[in-house]
């Protein structure tokens, strides 16, 4: 054992570590940068998926107490390429790694040409993830969170969708903006470029400043997120951007952006009691943002879309139960751990079901050429496989005990319940956050069960859906680990809190005292729940087992006539009523009649995002408006632009003396 | 806990269940005798349950493997919450006893309910689970605030076991704004979740005005047999936990055994209370219109809602 002790010195199995991370990804992108042929592509992607595994296992060396720290040699302007995985980050960094690697198997399983050079981003997008989430100083954090947009930015390259990709460009870096000039400013006042050594920061950066900072942060990261209003780019992009690319976005980076945003304001910044105005306006934003995605995912017309509103609802929720961490931990630092693991849980269960969902539906479109929801139905008869993991991935979002989706909302409802606040304004907080809660989990139950039943029940609505396609060879076997997992997460969820509980005592500084079980009603819920839910069933399914075989097949009963396809109901029909009832909140509901002849009138509505109407378009016409008057002084003539140096340089040494 | 107990709580739990159809036979005979009419037997929905289950079974053949699972997924959350529910005795029998596991189940058997009116593509079930939908998402949260204002108010914490028995020891005391409004909340969403008049006409066969009937209007045999059983395990699962949660008081909280024959005669008579009112709500209001239902439901919504915040201002 001496021996052994001697060698792993000099942090010997780090670098060791970092090189199994890192080599294999590097390799492929250098591969992928050079070759072009489908099978190498394969070759790239496998050796991504080799780095997966090595990034899996960092919670397992990080708890064997191996410090996983290195420092690259490699000279910079500003400070070192150092990692350091602390607790928190080697627990997301091996789950993220998981999902990674079986979106990248399902990557080489569904597509055939996808490329060299997307397999190759892949390795680049693993990489900067990693980073990002290993990073030790705020120079490798900024640099490979701004990897992170670039890549997702070169990824989501599809056709004739440079509008969508584009929107998402300029709204990350607007968000990219605010955290760069929070890191610099903190990281001038700290003295320091090395995030291990920024722990609670507030008292020598100031109140206002802090709280400040805290909201650049949260609305940096927001930006990711799709927090309003920043969402305006999901819709478009989930709808347009490869699958894979849109599936690592919504799982992957939205866990880099909530363990970095974690980490930000509970360990660097540290939360202090002048902040809670600001805690209550990101409760107010999370909120408004869970309703909106809620809303307007009832009325989406293609699965991607319904998707994309359903990631910026969940990661709402998660940044809400954030802010509400930051309320509790002063007064009842217990409860804030729960709704701290609450959060990250979430943040855990949501990257599952979602890249399930987001493979469910490429299955669906791939297999059948539609994506309109309208056009769609039917499926579970002809793809059944499909449909039962599908409902799996379903009933996981829509929070149906007893999967991993039921555990999180269930710990966040018990979060925000169970505080006993001091102060009568933020126990008011309470219950409107219940509500809110409570009103996003039955939107998104109704528009799930609306993707459900009309993408896999009735009939088909065309063609396509008649007759699919058979699914690719080995596509199932991520979608059937990932549903796997919707289901095992959700009975032994208390496993996931146990693991990720000391990693979020360290990174906020709570005392690892009274556990979360203290404060938790039922701990073992999620599992009896789900041993009873299961024996009743099949004792059910078994009593009854020759029923299949006896029953009757017949036509559905359409009042004597012959019901067609289209005599059934329809996606849009089906969320009707909730757009009456809510309608003030949908805006411009354009019911257009277009009138082909004069007997056959169609209805079509058109649900505009009102963000994209009155805010962005006035904001783009005045910079374009702007920058045309700017532009006249660009007149060409070279003795002018001297002029302006010069001008400028005046100005600019005037400045530097006098301030 | 004893033999005793785990004995009276499985006891309690089957009784439950085996009395629901009488409690819908109960509700029909107030119905008819208010209406003039003599009635059938308070004893007719076993009959009809019965002949259910050894008719035939017909199934769309556009249905899938879920249609077939769907009656017996509600049937198994039903018995879930009958499991759950406080019916003589304070105690439950479930090990999962949780407020708001209890509202998630809940939302289970809605959420089959709609699939499974999409099932088959009948235009009915369509509709049936979009109005379904509609109301859901003012019910469950009114539903979830109303019973979370229960823990909140006893600070027994998330343990339905807990809940009676602390109201009852703070005697008249508990009867505080927050527990009328929450009460008044649960009343209408009671009548709302279990699509009475004026929601919904669970006799109506005018298909244009049907919700719940709607979502039903494929089952057959066994499958509806469930189906029907279910919605009435529902109801009585309601009417148990308004007279146990809300207005416990007569609810055995020891194993006395003179304080269980109280809590039994007691639970009678407050079911009967509820039932004869919602006799008389069906026969004296008529159904609302489809878009006339949210106002009413906001006003739970809004209801339970204030019970919440007079517990913190108050």
């Amino acid at each position: 054992m001496d021996i052994l002790n001697v060698q792993l010195q000099d942090g010997a199995l780090a670098a060791a570590f970092f090189v199994a991370v890192f080599v294999p990804a590097l390799a492929g992108i250098l591969l992928g940068m050079f070759f072009r042929s489908n099978r190498v592509a394969n070759v790239v992607a496998s050796l991504c998926i080799v780095s997966c595994i090595s990034g899996a296992s960092t919670y397992f060396l990080w708890n064997a107490g191996i410090d996983l720290s290195y420092t690259l040699p490699l000279p910079s302007a500003a400070g070192q390429y150092m990692l350091s995985i602390d607790q928190l980050s080697a627990t997301m960094i091996s789950f993220s790694s998981v999902i990674f690697m079986l979106i990248v198997v399902h990557v080489v399983k569904s597509t055939s040409d996808s490329g060299c050079k997307y397999s190759a981003l892949l390795n680049t997008l693993f990489l900067a993830c990693f980073s990002c989430m290993a990073a030790d100083t705020a120079l490798v954090l900024l640099l490979s969170w701004e990897m992170v947009t670039l890549v997702t930015f070169l990824l989501s390259k599809n056709g004739d969708n440079e509008k969508a990709r584009w929107l998402f460009f300029v709204i990350a870096h607007i968000g990219g903006m605010m955290l760069i000039c929070a890191f610099v400013y903190i990281s001038s006042v700290a003295g320091t470029q090395i995030l291990s050594q920024w722990r609670d920061l507030g008292p020598s950066l100031g109140d206002m400043t802090s709280t400040a900072l805290v909201l650049m942060i949260v609305l940096g990261f927001g930006s990711k997120l799709g927090l309003i209003p920043f969402h305006a780019w999901m819709p478009n992009l989930y709808a347009s951007a490869p699958i894979h690319t849109t599936a690592l976005l919504s799982t992957v980076c939205s866990n880099v952006a909530i363990l970095v945003l974690m980490e930000s304001i509970f360990t660097y910044i540290g939360v202090s009691p002048s902040m809670s105005w600001a805690a209550f306006a990101i409760i107010a934003l999370a909120a408004a943002t869970a309703l909106w995605g809620a809303m307007e995912s009832l009325v989406q017309k293609e699965p991607k879309k319904i998707l994309a509103y359903s990631s910026m609802e969940n990661m709402a929720l998660v940044v809400l139960c954030m802010a509400l961490g930051a309320v509790y931990i002063g007064e009842s630092p217990v409860m804030a751990k729960l709704v701290l693991i609450a959060a990250m849980l979430h943040t855990m269960n949501h990257a599952v079901f979602k890249s399930l969902m987001l493979m469910t539906i490429d299955t669906v479109e791939d297999c059948t050429g539609e994506k309109n929801i309208g056009n769609m139905g039917g499926l579970s008869k002809t793809l059944p496989v499909l449909s039962v993991v599908a409902i799996v991935g379903v009933l996981s979002m829509a929070a149906i005990p007893p999967t991993n989706g039921f555990v999180s909302e269930w710990l966040m409802i018990q979060s925000i319940m169970g505080a006993d606040l001091e102060s009568k304004a933020m126990s008011l907080l309470m219950p409107l956050a219940l509500a809110a809660v409570g009103i996003c989990g039955m939107m998104m139950a109704a528009s799930y069960a609306r993707l459900y039943g009309f993408v896999f029940l009735g009939r088909p609505r065309s063609e396509g859906m008649k007759k699919p396609r058979p699914m690719k060879k080995g596509t199932v076997f991520p979608m059937a680990v990932l549903a796997l997992l919707c289901l095992a997460m959700g009975f032994f969820a208390t496993v996931f809190m146990d693991v990720l509980t000391s990693g979020i005592e360290s990174a906020t500084g709570i005392p690892s005292g009274p556990g979360y079980r203290s404060v938790m009603s039922g701990e073992l819920l999620p599992l009896l729940l789900g041993v009873t839910v299961t024996a009743v069933l099949v004792l059910l399914l078994w009593a009854f087992r020759k029923e299949k075989r006896k029953a009757r097949k017949t036509r559905t009963w359409g009042c004597g006539e012959k019901l067609d396809s289209n005599m059934q109901y329809s996606s849009i029909g089906f969320s009707q009523p909730l757009v009456k009832v809510f309608h003030p909140f949908y805006g411009d509901t354009s019911v257009v009649k277009e009138s082909g002849d004069k007997d056959n009138k169609t209805l079509v509505m058109e649900f505009s995002e009102p963000f994209v109407k009155y805010l962005y378009r006035p904001v783009a016409a005045i910079v374009s408006v702007l920058s045309e008057r700017i532009g006249r002084i660009q007149t060409g003539n070279i003795q002018t632009y001297f002029g302006y140096m010069l001008a400028t340089l005046v100005v600019a040494l005037l400045a530097v003396r006098l301030l | 806990m004893n033999y005793a107990e785990v004995a009276i709580m499985l006891m309690q739990a089957a009784a439950l269940i085996l009395v629901s159809p009488l409690v819908a036979g109960i509700i029909r005979k107030f119905k008819a005798l208010m209406q003039n009419r003599v009635g059938a037997s308070v004893f007719q929905p076993y009959r009809d349950l019965l002949k259910l289950f050894r008719k035939e079974t017909v199934v769309s053949e556009n249905a899938s493997f879920l249609f077939r699972a769907i009656p017996l997924v509600c049937m198994t959350s039903m018995v879930l919450l009958a499991a759950m529910t406080p019916f003589v005795y304070s105690g439950v029998a479930a090990p999962y006893a949780d407020v708001i596991a209890m509202v998630y189940i809940f939302t289970m058997f809605r959420f089959a309910m709609v699939l499974g009116g999409l099932e088959g593509g009948s235009a009915f079930g369509g509709m049936g689970s979009s109005r379904e939908a509609m109301m859901s998402v003012l019910i469950e949260p009114a539903l979830l605030i109303s019973i979370m204002t229960l823990s909140a108010m006893t600070g027994a914490g998330f343990d339905i076991t807990d809940i009676s028995s602390s109201i009852i020891g703070e005697g008249a005391a508990a009867i505080s704004p927050a527990l009328l409004l929450a009460g008044t909340s649960f009343l209408i969403t009671m009548v709302a979740e279990n699509t009475r008049v004026p929601f919904d006409n669970p006799d109506t066969h005018l298909e244009l005005t049907m919700v719940h009937e709607g979502m039903l209007l494929e089952y057959s045999g066994k499958g509806l047999a469930f189906m029907e059983m279910a919605s009435m395990l529902r109801l009585t699962i309601f009417m148990a936990l308004f007279g146990t949660l809300f207005f416990p008081w007569g609810t055995a909280v020891t194993l006395a055994p003179l304080e269980l024959a109280t809590s039994v005669v007691t639970i009678a008579i407050k079911m009967l209370v509820i039932a004869f009112g919602i006799a008389l709500l069906e026969s004296t209001i008529a159904k609302m219109r489809v878009f006339r239902m949210p106002n009413m439901l906001t006003a739970s919504f809004a209801l339970s809602l204030m019970a919440m915040i007079s517990l913190y201002v108050l």
